[in-house]
């Protein structure tokens, strides 16, 4: 497995086309999450040339995982899409704060559960360079949407995140906004 | 009191949260995870999560996992874990009690609510 990560121009060449149908089979065709698509390619208004990707792949250099860094001084999906998973509190604007989106840790050569993709040991270690990029960004926190039942897997696997809001269903899937805090704990993880 | 913090947490005495109403806001079953059992409880395994919300506002949100614990006969719904929520609880000075003191006294209260029914319910009604 191996893991890099960087801004669209910063990929090597191909990969951020990858990443695109990647998150088509995953995010549309497998959880059928309502996105935009083209080409069987998933990308919406939050990728930029200043979002952060963190892909991972296999020898073969197949994508197996994927995730999507956006500073909260710039527009972000929280802010503009879900503020109201926040309970009423503005959503967070500073450097020190990131949004985790996109994650997904799913191998579609050896299909596991949907749910499954936050207990593997392949979305633990993703999920882990997704903080350490982060934090090289300046990060101190992240927060994250994603569906209930997150937040104890992410527990369960020695992350310390905790809930921003109560859980909401919107387009039939319950979410909730899930901080995740880079501190001691969380950080001597990946030293 | 309820106060809503910029850390996301809801700050409010134990007196105040035993006197909030709880309603369930879902249930479902565990699909991928093993069963670790709890000394002297012998669980089926089937477990799952439970969630539920306040009807205040701002909402207090608190979650828990349960396991179905067979080793009386009668099948039980037992809690398993501390709970995970958005909520702080502060003495009567409004200082911070910490999250291991919260979670604590959160899985007592836990215990004591009636959560079972519900969650059976909703439980066979969703996965039938």
């Amino acid at each position: 497995m191996q893991v890099m990560s960087g801004v669209p121009e910063g990929l090597p060449q191909g990969l951020y086309s990858k990443v695109a149908r990647y998150r088509h089979k995953v995010f549309v065709e497998q959880l059928d999450w309502e996105l935009q698509t083209q080409d069987d390619a998933e990308l919406d208004q939050f990728d930029r040339s200043d979002t952060v990707y963190v892909v991972a792949q296999d020898d073969e250099e197949q994508v197996f995982g994927c995730a999507r860094l956006l500073p909260t001084t710039r527009p972000y999906l929280l802010r503009e899409v879900f503020p109201q998973l926040l309970n009423g509190l503005q959503p967070p604007c500073s450097p020190d704060v990131w949004e985790l989106s996109r994650f997904a840790a799913v191998d579609l050569n050896n299909q596991t559960s949907t749910l499954g993709q936050f207990s593997s040991p392949v979305a633990i270690k993703l999920l882990q360079a997704s903080i350490a990029c982060a934090a090289a960004h300046g990060a101190k926190r992240l927060i994250a949407v994603s569906v209930v039942g997150v937040e104890r897997l992410l527990r369960r696997a020695g992350f310390h995140a905790h809930r921003a809001g109560p859980p909401m269903v919107i387009d039939g899937h319950p979410i909730f906004a899930c901080w995740i805090e880079l501190d001691q704990p969380c950080q001597a993880m990946f030293v | 009191m309820i106060t809503l913090s910029d850390d996301s947490y809801i700050r409010l005495t134990l007196e105040t949260f035993l006197a909030t109403q709880l309603v369930h806001f879902s249930s479902g079953l565990d699909e991928d995870k093993p069963i670790s059992p709890q000394e002297g409880a012998s669980f089926a395994h089937i477990s799952g999560y439970t969630e539920w919300l306040s009807t205040t506002t701002p909402t207090l949100t608190i979650g828990w996992d349960w396991g179905l614990d067979v080793s009386q006969g009668q099948p039980l719904y037992v809690r398993l874990d501390a709970p995970r929520s958005n909520i702080m609880l502060v003495d009567a000075m409004q200082y911070d009690l910490g999250s291991a003191k919260t979670s604590v006294l959160l899985e007592a209260v836990i215990d004591a609510l009636a959560w079972r029914k519900e969650v059976h319910q909703n439980i066979t009604t969703r996965y039938a």
